[in-house]
């Protein structure tokens, strides 16, 4: 039995150990925080009129385009107002993630972001990398049902997260968070169940993202009247 | 103007490590490259240890090296610029506010390849997460104990408090802890 000392002595080694793994950033990256913190009120000035003009002439033209994602046909969710921001994968074979960041744009409130964040895991069932994970461990959740799985939801200082088996190979973890304000039970679980139904086969391509995305580096999608890159496949 | 500039190429040449005459020996070093890659890691962690935030660790971390950086002048003449971005990194980290900002920032950051903490051993996880659930303080002095191996004296430093309050905090969250993770741990 472990005392308290060397149960935090151990938490602390494990942090240790994994931050060590971390890539660092360097130091030289400072300078242009530096610079892009100074100019980001500028630059925030000109986005804003850039948007009210542009956002006045999608008005006049009567119709918002919006390009899909055609890099990623089966990703995701089935929420038109979400927008995809960022995609990574990290050894997607057993054990391993996919993750895609959508967020929700401002309606003009005082706290406009809420952030999904989609973990596909390709877990087997009763693989050792499901008994390692937290949501495996912890016992203050709630059962709810998402799509007709049974799904855990827990949550923490106002933010909510979502577990649930997919098939016998995955698992989803779908964070849902705000930048200021407490996410909504109901908002998490409306984005749950929007993930798409999606046939093993396609979920097992999900967790290989080169062969969902073969293009280049970068794919570029327009999101109204604003282009942005999607994601960095990396 | 003149001295503008003059300021300018020194933080420069600081940051690019290349002013070899501002590392002493034995010294904290007075470069901020030599700064920032001995520090690095463990404002991280320490930023992970007390927001709980793999995505929003590192930048709680950078934005407060940042500060450094364009403070650079005035910092490196501290005693000790670590327990400076320690103490900013403890309280952005303990701050609701800051910490679920850091971890949006983070989420959205596009294009960028985004940093984030590997994942922890549940064990681990499930420890610091009721280190936490302590009062801000004592959650503060745990993570500077164990995590970051600081002596009581610098906890002290850091927090700007004596040390008689470090040994309070130490000894209440460390009672606090093993009564929570007993009652947790019973079948």
């Amino acid at each position: 039995m472990k005392t308290l000392e060397e149960k935090l002595e151990q938490a602390s080694k494990d942090v240790r150990h994994q931050i060590a793994q971390m890539p660092a950033r360097p130091s030289g990256a400072m300078r242009g925080r530096s610079r892009r913190h100074r100019v980001a009120p500028v630059v925030a000035g000109i986005a804003f009129l850039l948007a009210v003009v542009a956002g006045a002439m999608l008005f006049l033209a009567g119709n918002a385009q919006t390009t899909p994602l055609s890099a990623l046909p089966i990703l995701g969710l089935d929420l038109p107002s979400w927008i995809p921001t960022d995609a990574t994968e990290e050894e997607s074979a057993e054990g391993g993630y996919r993750a895609i960041s959508y967020y929700l744009p401002s309606e003009g409130g005082e706290h406009p972001l809420v952030v999904a964040k989609l973990r596909l895991r390709g877990i087997p069932v009763g693989s050792p990398h499901e008994s390692g994970r937290w949501w495996m461990n912890r016992t203050d959740y709630e059962t709810v049902t998402v799509r007709g799985h049974e799904a855990r939801l827990f949550t923490s200082e106002g933010d909510y997260e979502v577990v649930w088996r997919e098939s016998d190979q995955v698992v989803v973890e779908l964070s849902v968070l705000s930048g200021e304000q407490s996410v909504k039970r109901e908002q998490a679980l409306s984005v749950a169940n929007a993930t798409t139904t999606l046939s093993e086969t396609e979920w097992a391509r999900m967790l290989l993202l080169k062969d969902v995305i073969p293009a280049g580096p970068t794919t570029t999608a327009t999101v109204g009247n604003l282009s942005r890159p999607e994601y960095d496949a990396v | 103007m003149a001295v503008e500039r003059e300021q300018t190429m020194e933080l420069t040449r600081a940051v690019d490590g290349t002013d070899d005459s501002a590392l002493e020996d034995n010294a904290f070093p007075r470069s901020f490259e030599a700064f920032y890659t001995r520090e690095l890691q463990s404002v991280i962690g320490l930023a992970y240890v007390l927001s709980g935030s793999r995505f929003g660790a590192e930048d709680l971390a950078q934005d407060a090296f940042l500060v450094a950086f364009r403070n650079w002048e005035r910092i490196a003449l501290y005693d000790d610029p670590g327990a400076w971005v320690r103490r900013v990194v403890a309280n952005r980290a303990t701050s609701r506010f800051r910490r679920r900002t850091a971890e949006v920032k983070a989420l959205l950051r596009i294009g960028t390849r985004r940093l984030e903490v590997p994942e922890i051993a549940a064990d681990a996880a499930s420890i610091w997460e009721a280190v936490r659930r302590l009062p801000t303080r004592q959650a503060q002095v745990i993570a500077l104990r164990y995590f970051d191996r600081q002596p009581v004296a610098e906890i002290a430093r850091i927090l700007d408090c004596s040390e008689n309050t470090v040994k309070t905090h130490l000894q209440r969250a460390k009672h606090t802890l093993a009564q929570r993770l007993e009652k947790e741990n019973r079948p």
